[in-house]
């Protein structure tokens, strides 16, 4: 029976259930009729009659539920059997389960582990807050389009304005310096936040009480901090008693008010905090902004959120921020002139990151939907060649009754009992395949510190994936199945189907091998765009280096004491065996984010009420560095002209920079950089004596490696100073080096907190994290595919060789070599072989364009690539053609005829 | 063709509704008196025990119905036992009377 016949038959059972729930009605109060009439006979009035009978009845609606229930058990009673039936079935069949069950495992875990990562890092709410679906960022936006923070007057003015908001508030979060227990220095993450901060969130604390408005107070004055759970139970151990206890941040003393609940780890997905100081704090846990920063309305550095309010709609909101930031641009058109104000729902991630990783999940998730796929499909192979072989069976049970639903239902149930046990051993999958997308990668990625929780909705998905899959494999078997008369199978004595191949397993297999072509192709042009990137020339030094960050804002060091500590860092370091040189600077490449300053020629800078607020806008953007003597030597930068900062360059001597070659071409087009005087205004706009140009250095991939050389900007660490800045080596052995290194600087200062050791090879690998994450999962992907895909097309020629094993005989017994025999089985494989490597080069030129975009930096792959993983996959597919046609060249004719 | 292991109450439900249709046709109301009748009063089947018992038996294959009118010419449903029906009641009374002549000769055994 065909399955729009069997559609039908559904169809037609509903209708048949109405009618058969109106007929027990009906049947019922006939019944009741009777009975009355019975009573009435008896000599009772009609009314007491009815009502006797009613009461005998026992109720209407009670008699049909039992009779419901009498159906619903006997259903499930069925059902029972059938999973028993189902479960003996494929005990008897042990090699063939297990395959099965490693093949839906690996799929569904796959799918359920990357789904778990997605959900956390994209879609899921932020954690521990109160309807978070409630929550708006507020972004302020550059004509340019880049994202800027706000100003604390500018903040208050909105909060102060906005009625569609139930509280506003603000927060910025700074790295800040602590003592651990044994004396060392930690760097710990800390928020500075408005009163209302954790109202807004809707967070209750555990310990104590939270930070609120009461602390908002004058600045300077609020000494107190909120712990987070995660840090508390880390750095504290968990103790109770924490309240009220002091702690030290950045030299400063601070007392615990709180511990914030488990659950709650700040408002930025990926970087959890530690710590939560008043704003008002300011002066003391970020001491590196200006003064008067707190009433300054240029000056943006807080980002705003808030709580709409209830019954407020997000574009109510919308509007009434337009209203207020058109006034704000009336009143002060300097510093809020020109930008915008935008409304996204959600506190969480930024738009930034967001976007990023975005192109990395969307290639994992397409890379693991084809292996759940090319999982299905050889299940579903596999399955089909178990029921060509029970089709006896299944046709003598035909025989005895059993209705062709019947044999239908018992596939599909065969599917569930495969796939349900296989998605629960994918949840062990996924939680390798979420602790490999997470922990495992490097600190700087927003995967890191990334909570997926194994928790009530992976479990869903999980089951959700195994019904799909359960029944996705058993359809086919079960359309099979349903067309299978016991006539049939008199007639060619139940044999799997002798002489007829099937062609939709070959399809099957076609399109696995298509699939895993795709996917290994995909990994082949990750692969080569991931080296392309680090081994093509950067412009610096990418191995013999090593580097410690240090962060001297600690115990409030003056810069006369830090310079003392960076000139002995150097000295020491550089009398180290194997250490050729030995630098400082405040940023090193490839740095990810960094600095960034506005440079003028010499009287052309904007008055500083001007500048001020829109710093990002104005003059020639350059990434900027301050480094100590013998810099560029150590980091492999070639000086073209000019020369290297030196002794003479210290503080209270003429201000001198080095640029690279770009800035110069910008700066000074045709004209020697050497001697030209750059304007450079202080942060906040105020006029500095310009600076002469000394040196001019190569240009480098200082930024990243997958983006083209900035201009660059150095200047004297000594006439520049900075507390938290990186120590850098150079040493044919950095690995020795770096341990070194530590051990030098821990010696000079035990207290001053190190962070981020590693060698430039390490540093570069963080810095290309998503290419190496991208690369390395569909590289694994891919071979999982091609395991799968050499399995089916196994599977299909050693089936092959099973039907045709009298054809095969009688041209052995005729004369047929053995080579021969064999070439004659390889081929058939090969062809299917062929043919899905075909179909799946042409899906990669098509698409390989749109995978490349998915991941910065990697070039689109051209014919070479095609070639080599097409020539990878046939000797696969040959191999595995070329077992079963040994075997089958083996046989001996005599007992294969004799057999039949 | 469902042969399921129904609790002992169950079963013997099935065999006396059988039975009570072995002569003729009856209608619900009929059966339950008959069923009355034939155990000399002993078992008085409800409407909640009689009515799932007649579909599962009906679903089983052992009896079928059809709607027809009643003696006082009311609208009723009337069930027939089909011949895998009586097989099914030959088998499960000759299991019954060996149990029962078994525990009849323990129980009177000194």
């Amino acid at each position: 029976m065909s399955l729009r016949s069997r559609l039908r038959d559904v169809l037609r059972a509903t209708v048949r259930r109405a009618r058969a729930e109106r007929e027990l009605d009906d049947e019922l109060r006939s019944y009741l009729a009777l009975l009355t009439d019975e009573k009435e006979r008896d000599g009772m009035a009609p009314e007491a009659a009815r009502r006797a009978a009613l009461i005998e009845l026992g109720g209407i609606d009670r008699v049909k539920e039992e009779v419901r229930d009498e159906r619903a058990t006997a259903v499930l009673d069925l059902l029972a059997r059938d999973v028993r039936h189902a479960a003996r079935s494929l005990r008897r069949q042990p090699v063939l389960t297990v395959t099965v069950l490693l093949t839906l495992a690996l799929g569904i875990g796959g799918a359920t582990g990357i789904f778990g990562v997605i959900d956390a890092a994209l879609i899921r709410p932020l954690a521990g807050v109160r309807e978070p679906e409630r929550l708006v960022s507020f972004l302020r936006v550059q004509p340019s389009g880049v994202y800027d923070n706000f100003s604390v007057p500018d903040y208050l003015d909105y909060r102060r304005g906005a009625r569609t908001f139930a509280s506003i508030a603000a927060h910025c979060a700074t790295w800040l310096s602590t003592t651990t227990a044994n004396g060392g220095g930690e760097r710990v993450r800390g928020d500075l936040v408005t009163g209302g901060y954790f109202a807004t969130l809707g967070v209750r604390p555990l310990l104590g009480r939270l930070l609120g408005e009461g602390d908002d107070g004058a600045p300077g004055a609020a000494r107190v901090v909120v712990l987070a759970h995660d840090y508390w139970r880390r750095a504290f151990g968990g103790d109770p008693g924490i309240v009220g206890r002091a702690i030290t941040l950045d030299g400063t003393r601070f007392t615990v008010v709180g511990v914030a609940p488990d659950g709650f780890a700040g408002t930025v997905t990926g970087m959890p905090t530690d710590l939560w100081l008043p704003l008002s704090a300011q002066r003391l846990a970020m001491p590196r902004l200006s003064a008067g920063i707190l009433d300054d309305r240029g000056a943006g550095w807080i980002e705003v959120f808030g709580r709409l309010r209830d019954g407020a709609t997000i574009a109510q909101a919308r509007a009434e921020l337009s209203t207020i930031a058109a006034r704000l641009a009336r009143a002060y058109p300097v510093t809020d002139g020109v930008r915008r104000v935008e409304l996204v729902r959600e506190v969480g991630m930024y738009p930034d990151d967001r976007a990023e990783i975005g192109g990395l999940m969307r290639l994992l998730s397409a890379a693991v939907a084809l292996v759940l796929l090319i999982a299905c499909a050889n299940v579903a192979a596999l399955l089909l060649v178990r029921l060509s072989t029970r089709r006896r069976e299944m046709a003598a049970r035909l025989a005895l009754g059993a209705g062709t639903s019947r044999l239908v239902v018992q596939s599909l149930i065969e599917g569930l009992v495969l796939a349900l046990p296989a998605g629960a051993l994918g949840l062990a999958v996924a939680a390798l395949v979420v602790h490999l997308a997470t922990v495992v990668q490097p600190a700087s990625s927003v995967l890191h510190a990334l909570q997926v929780k194994l928790d009530g909705r992976l479990f869903l998905f999980a089951l959700g994936a195994s019904v799909l899959a359960g029944l996705a494999v058993a359809v086919l078997p079960a359309m099979r199945a349903a067309r299978i008369t016991p006539a049939s199978v008199l007639v060619d004595g139940g044999r799997a189907s002798a002489g007829r191949r099937s062609p939709l397993q070959r399809a099957l297999v076609t399109g696995q091998v298509a699939l895993s072509f795709v996917m290994l192709a995909v990994a082949a042009m990750l692969v080569r765009g991931l080296y392309d990137m680090v081994t093509a020339p950067a412009g610096f030094e990418t191995h013999d280096v090593a580097m410690i960050s240090v962060d001297l804002v600690n115990e409030g060091w003056a810069p006369a004491r830090g310079a003392v500590f960076f000139r002995e860092a150097v000295r020491r370091l550089e009398a180290l065996p194997g250490v050729r040189s030995a630098s400082v600077t405040t940023s090193v490449p490839p740095s990810g984010m960094m600095s960034r300053v506005s440079l003028f020629h010499p009287g052309e800078e904007p008055p500083p009420e001007l500048f001020h607020g829109r710093a990002l806008e104005l003059g020639l953007h350059a990434g900027y560095a301050a480094v100590a003597p013998r810099y560029f030597e150590t980091l492999g930068i070639p000086l073209l002209r000019g020369r290297d900062f030196g002794r003479g360059d210290r503080e209270g001597a003429p201000g001198v920079a080095i640029v690279n070659e770009e800035l110069a071409r910008e700066l000074w087009p045709g004209r020697d950089a050497i001697g030209q005087r750059v304007s450079f205004p202080a942060w906040n706009g105020a006029r500095r004596e310009p600076l002469e140009v000394v040196g001019v250095a190569a240009d480098g991939k200082m930024q990243s490696l997958t983006e083209p050389a900035p201009p660059m900007f150095y200047v004297p660490l000594s006439q520049n100073y900075d507390g938290r800045a990186t120590v850098v080596v150079r040493s044919a052995v950095p690995a020795t080096a770096l341990a070194d290194a530590c051990r030098v600087l821990a010696g000079l200062d035990p207290h001053v907190p190190e962070y981020g050791a590693a060698t430039m090879t390490q540093h570069i690998e963080e810095n290309v994290w998503r290419q190496r994450m991208a690369a390395a999962w569909v590289i694994a992907f891919g071979i999982v595919a091609l395991a799968l895909g050499a399995v089916g097309v196994y599977g299909v020629v050693a089936q092959s060789v099973t039907q045709r094993t009298r054809e095969l005989s009688v041209r052995m017994a005729l004369g047929a070599s053995e080579r021969e025999v064999t070439r004659l089985v390889v081929r058939e494989g090969m062809v299917l072989a062929v043919i899905g490597l075909a179909a799946g080069a042409g899906a990669f030129v098509g698409l390989r364009r749109a995978a490349a975009r998915l991941v910065e930096g990697v070039a689109v792959a051209g014919p070479g690539t095609v070639v080599t993983v097409g020539a990878m996959l046939a000797l696969t597919m040959l191999a595995a053609t070329w077992l079963p046609a040994r075997r089958a060249a083996r046989m001996n004719p005599a007992d294969a005829l004799r057999y039949d | 063709m469902a042969a399921s292991s129904p609790s002992i109450l169950q079963g013997t439900l099935d065999l006396l509704v059988l039975k009570a249709l072995a002569l003729r046709e009856l209608h619900g109301l009929g059966v339950a008196r008959r069923v009355e009748q034939i155990t000399r009063g002993t078992y008085q089947v409800g409407a909640g025990s009689l009515f799932p018992a007649l579909h599962r038996l009906e679903r089983a294959g052992a009896v079928t119905s059809r709607w027809g009118v009643s003696e006082n010419n009311r609208r009723a449903r009337f069930y027939r036992i089909t011949p895998a029906g009586r097989r099914q009641l030959e088998r499960e009374a000759g299991a019954w009377k060996r149990v029962a002549a078994a525990m009849h000769a323990a129980l009177e055994s000194g």
